[in-house]
């Protein structure tokens, strides 16, 4: 095992980094920060961790937990309005969900389903290392990971969407 | 297609178009970027070789060696700058820092915290069991003290298991020839008469020790009357119509 070189910290940076601060961002409203400071930390690790992509999901879920522990105690009413109009993801007009929507549905989540969702779907992890993550068993992430879907599609309301679409068509 | 079917199809539609969102990159530091590639290509900490602890010559001890032959194990050495951060400026971070392994990225501070989850059992279960010991004691000591302030009386000749009861008496038996004594319980009454307990009975009023019985001679020395008297209790028992067991030598009187 020996430290990860240029190119691999290259493509984990392209291919993780926007994801790594989404998950950051369930816990703390500074996710940039979080996520660059894991990328140091996994730079100036005298060894490779064996999965660099859970590593990094690990430590920037640590660190993120820590700065909304820190920064709940000096201001929550700060954060509060700040974290309040920020969407979560790119506004697009191909996209089938309105990014501002899913957002806020997604923000209403409880945690541990807002958190399996993000790591599932953007993070790209496995339920068992969902579960590693979060603490619980794979089928409770997978639980967690399924109703929080059925939430979302509820208040997105997905359903009348599709018919719409079906009814156009 | 089944209702299951298509509310499984809906929601692995709802999926995909959920995972279609891509989250934002405009909020990293696009420099960010290339200083992580400097901050990689730069020097590593490796772990420190023989040579460079300035160990190149006589044999190596035992930790040495197995620090040699796993590169992984406890004793890794890792290079330590003296500025601790590769020429960055040193952390002053007035909350504290993060410790992680290395290896999985767990945070060490909260892998302590489930260790010492032992110890404050065992520190917990230590109170309540000094608490436990002191009450014993002090119930033991109270029961002493109430042993050593009853008066052994005398025992009339005619008692009844009614007056033995409002008395507060123990019974006991001293075999014959023997000279074993112990006090009687009430299962001994309802052992089969070959078995029962035989022998010169004591009674004595509120006490545990045999010793300290007083003994009634004509009263007590039948089993069969003693049987009467528990199987009916409060009844008046003659003791004229009992065979007169042997007189022996062996067991004395204590009164």
């Amino acid at each position: 095992m020996s430290t990860l070189g240029p190119d691999a910290i290259t493509r984990l940076w392209d291919g993780h980094s926007a994801s790594l601060v989404l998950y950051a961002q369930q816990w703390c409203d500074a996710p940039e920060d979080v996520v660059q400071e894991a990328f140091l930390l996994l730079v100036r690790q005298a060894m490779a961790p064996q999965n660099p992509v859970g590593w990094l999901y690990r430590v920037v879920r640590n660190q993120a937990i820590n700065a909304s522990r820190s920064r709940g105690r000096r201001s929550r009413r700060e954060d509060a309005v700040a974290a309040g109009g920020q969407p979560w993801f790119e506004m697009s007009e191909d996209d089938r969900l309105d990014a501002a929507a899913a957002t806020a549905a997604l923000r209403d989540l409880p945690i541990q389903e807002r958190e399996a969702i993000v790591a599932r779907l953007w993070g790209g992890l496995k339920f068992d290392e969902i579960a590693g993550l979060s603490g619980t068993s794979p089928s409770t992430a997978y639980r967690s990971y399924q109703r929080g879907l059925s939430t979302l599609r509820e208040r997105l309301g997905w359903k009348c969407l599709e018919k719409k679409a079906k009814t156009r068509t | 297609m089944s209702g299951k079917e298509s509310e499984d199809q809906d929601l692995k539609a709802f999926e995909a178009a959920l995972g279609s969102l891509r989250p934002r990159t405009d909020r990293l530091d696009p420099s960010f970027r290339a200083e992580l590639v400097e901050e990689a290509t730069g020097p590593h900490p490796q772990p420190l070789s023989q040579r460079e602890r300035g160990e190149t010559s006589g044999p190596l001890s035992l930790w040495e060696r197995v620090a040699s032959t796993s590169p992984l194990s406890l004793w890794e050495r890792v290079r330590v700058r003296a500025s601790g951060t590769h020429g960055k400026s040193p952390c002053t971070n007035p909350s504290g820092h993060c410790f992680l392994c290395i290896h999985c990225g767990s945070e060490a501070a909260m892998r302590g915290r489930g260790r010492s989850a032992w110890p404050a059992a065992l520190v917990a279960t230590a109170s309540l069991s000094a608490v436990l010991l002191v009450l014993l004691l002090g119930e033991r000591a109270s029961q002493v003290e109430r042993h050593e302030m009853v008066t052994t009386v005398a025992v009339p000749n005619d008692l009844s298991l009614a007056d033995a009861v409002a008395n507060d008496m123990r019974l006991a038996v001293s075999g014959f020839g023997t000279g074993n004594e112990r006090i009687l319980s009430a299962a001994d009454w309802q052992l089969p008469d070959d078995v029962a307990p035989r022998g010169k009975f004591l009674v004595s009023r509120n006490t545990r020790s045999v010793k300290d019985m007083q003994t009634n001679e004509a009263a007590f020395t039948n089993h069969e009357f003693l049987r009467r008297l528990l199987k009916n209790p409060g009844a008046d028992v003659d003791a004229s119509d009992l065979p007169v067991p042997k007189p022996s030598n062996s067991a004395g009187s204590r009164s």
